[in-house]
């Protein structure tokens, strides 16, 4: 399974970092726990308020199953299971670039 | 009052600030320990008041001064020792203790110290309440955290990562914006998301950019302008935000500067980039050091009953405008400049 996080948010807000992991490169265990941590997911439900200024969202999707929309996340919603996906966005994370104005 | 009866204590009503104090030095027993009782009263009083605003925020909770003395800052730094949990962590520095050799603490309480002061100095602005509410600075906060942020209690600073960000509490401004953030959250408690998020976001850069100015004797000449220049790792070179030229501080850096490049749905860093330029149009215009008039005025609009928290730029402009107009006048070169900066960004008044 293929999974999209991208990180927005934080003090240097309008920086997005994005990252792609493929869960058949994860050892079984890590997969497993990440793939049961995204069935949990609020897929397409709108985002929910930020719960402080200048606090992270990520916003995670399946560009394969497109129809599931994506699913946005607090800091505290990407621990446990979902936690590798922040190791995936520290390790391989891009800055996207970013929509110029003008 | 330990019979039940309730006690008036003449004292125990609204005194000038100073008052209460002189008083408890009284070589009268009698007053001195009625203004001591009053003192203690006033202490928890001013507990009670920060954590009701804490939880709730804006003016409705906004405290009004007993017998409070500011001008001394309360400031505790904690390490979080990079734990992702928002509780405080070990304490590391409380107010007039010596520093260590934690460079982000010692960072941290300066920073702190810097912020509170351009706020005494400049407004008489007693702490982030108004009312000498502790400020806790918590640094260290998680691994490799690429991030500060204002919780609604304290403020924490990340490590950073190397590359986008790196330590958070080398940068003044940003310890500026990170207080104001509670700032703002006891005055209008604007709504983070809209307009009203982007307006909470550039109050913040407003007042982060003064504390740096002031702190490093700069005019609206001299200073950069930039947001995050000391705080940005390579990849974001050579700062997070302009307030002189939006939409160019980063090769990334996507802020607008007038309402012609406005993002419907943008994210509120982004469109922050809008006021923070018609901050920084009037300053220029005005010239001299930021905190001479155009800082009040923003801080006049943002203190304002009138402002909501949903507020969106053409009510900020407004008001602005209004604010300006009481402190100098209708005709007055200032609520000129004002309107000139926003006409400069396109927010029709």
């Amino acid at each position: 399974m293929r999974i999209r996080v991208r990180r927005v948010g934080g003090i240097a807000g309008n920086i997005a970092l994005a990252a792609e992991l493929e869960t058949a490169d994860l050892p079984a265990d890590d997969a497993a726990r990440l793939e049961q941590a995204l069935g949990g997911l609020p897929w397409g439900a709108p985002a929910a308020e930020p719960p402080h200024p200048d606090a992270f969202r990520y916003e995670v999707d399946l560009p394969d199953e497109p129809d599931r929309g994506t699913a946005v996340l607090g800091e505290a919603e990407m621990e446990r299971g979902m936690a590798l996906l922040r190791t995936q966005l520290k390790r391989e994370g891009v800055i996207e670039p970013g929509r110029r104005p003008g | 009052m330990g019979d039940g009866r309730r006690e008036h204590n003449s004292l125990r009503c609204i005194l000038p600030p100073g008052l209460l104090d002189r008083l408890a030095r009284s070589d009268e027993e009698a007053v001195r320990r009625s203004a001591l009782d009053a003192l203690r009263l006033d202490s928890r009083f001013r507990i009670a008041r920060a954590e009701s605003a804490a939880r709730t925020g804006g003016r409705t909770t906004a405290p009004v001064t007993f017998a409070r003395i500011g001008g001394s800052p309360h400031r505790t730094i904690y390490d979080q020792d990079h734990r992702t949990s928002q509780t405080l962590g070990r304490v590391v520095r409380a107010e007039g203790q010596p520093a260590t050799d934690d460079e982000a603490a010692t960072e941290a309480y300066d920073g702190l110290g810097a912020t509170y002061d351009y706020y005494w100095q400049t407004f008489q602005r007693d702490s982030i309440d108004g009312q000498g509410r502790t400020l806790h600075g918590c640094v260290h906060f998680g691994e490799d955290y690429p991030n500060a942020f204002w919780d609604g209690h304290a403020m924490f600073f990340g490590d950073g990562d190397g590359q986008v960000l790196t330590r958070t509490t080398a940068g003044i401004d940003v310890i500026g914006h990170e207080l104001t953030h509670g700032v703002t959250q006891y005055e209008a408690n604007l709504v983070y998301s809209g307009q009203s998020g982007a307006l909470n976001e550039s109050i913040s850069d407003v007042f982060g950019i003064q504390v740096k100015q002031r702190a490093l004797g700069q005019d609206v000449t001299t200073s950069d302008w930039l947001i995050g220049a000391d705080i940005v790792g390579p990849a974001l070179q050579p700062a997070l935000r302009s307030m002189k030229d939006p939409g160019h501080a980063n090769p990334h850096d996507d802020q607008p500067a007038d309402m012609d490049g406005y993002v419907d749905g943008g994210d509120v860093h982004t469109n922050s980039g809008i006021p923070n330029h018609a901050f920084y149009v009037l300053a220029t215009t005005l010239g001299g050091k930021a905190w001479d008039a155009a800082g009040p005025i923003w801080y006049a609009t943002l203190r304002d009953a009138r402002l909501t928290p949903t507020a969106s730029f053409q009510e900020f402009a407004r008001l602005s405008v209004r604010n300006s107009i009481m402190v100098y006048g209708a005709q007055s070169k200032e609520t000129e400049a004002v309107r000139t900066s926003w006409e400069a960004v396109k927010v029709p008044l």
